[in-house]
């Protein structure tokens, strides 16, 4: 169990690791959105891409230390897919604003 | 406290519980493809912009990089199909979020490279060594 929650960890560390490398995109994509003159706005969508992450992580990090919080195993499992849904919803709206941000500029910087 | 279901394999739980987590997983596997995709796309831009304004931005790096955490989703995708699995759990966890983290940081090395780039912060032109 010690050992399911230590991997747990490193996925809330590779998490982290994805909302600074989000942030980076967007500086980026700023600065290519300039240069090939289109709004530069868009790379807000990635700083919300971001944002999103930052709760699921949130979410991921609460369901880690609740697990000694319940008694009942069922209750637990109910309680943990309650905020696992949270977390989920989260991380697909993070790729979901990532996934339409670069295909965006992908699609302006190939014509 | 039996923490058995804590390896949350999804016999003997109830049916509501078995949907939430069954939601929650597929859930986080689309996420991690679509982040996946949205760092691929990013790789191929850096091509574009490598092969239009002949610096190297090493686009190879960051299109190779993010596949830890294609893997993971395939990981996780697997063992919920063949298992019943919701998590990843004893050594195919450390495997899965392992290869997730790995993959993160080199992403992170790759994308600050590439804005190194084109913040002009690094010289080295296309084909010639500086």
């Amino acid at each position: 169990m010690v050992k399911t929650i230590i991997a747990e960890w490193l996925f809330v560390i590779g998490q982290v690791g994805l909302i600074i490398v989000l942030i980076i995109f967007g500086l980026i994509l700023r600065k290519l959105l300039r240069l090939i003159r289109k709004p530069p706005l868009f790379w807000i969508l990635l700083v919300l891409s971001s944002l999103f992450m930052l709760v699921a992580v949130v979410f991921h990090f609460l369901s880690i230390t609740e697990v000694g919080s319940v008694e009942d195993p069922v209750d637990l499992m109910r309680s943990l897919g309650a905020s696992g849904i949270i977390e989920a919803i989260m991380l697909l709206a993070s790729g979901l604003f990532a996934v339409i941000a670069s295909g965006m500029y992908f699609r302006w910087s190939h014509r | 406290m039996n923490l058995l279901p804590l390896v949350l394999i999804s016999g003997g739980l109830p049916q509501d519980v078995q949907q939430l987590w069954t939601m929650k997983t597929w859930g986080i596997v689309v996420a991690a493809i679509l982040l996946w995709l949205s760092f691929l796309l990013l790789g191929l831009s850096a091509r574009n912009y490598e092969k239009v304004l002949r610096k190297a931005t090493e686009w190879q790096f960051l299109v190779i990089a993010p596949s830890g955490i294609l893997l993971y989703a395939i990981i996780q995708a697997g063992l919920l199909v063949l298992q019943g699995k919701y998590r990843l759990v004893g050594g195919i966890g450390y495997i899965g979020y392992g290869l997730f983290l790995i993959s993160s940081i080199i992403t992170l090395i790759g994308i600050f490279r590439f804005y190194r780039v084109i913040s002009g912060r690094r010289k080295k032109r296309f084909g010639r060594k500086q």
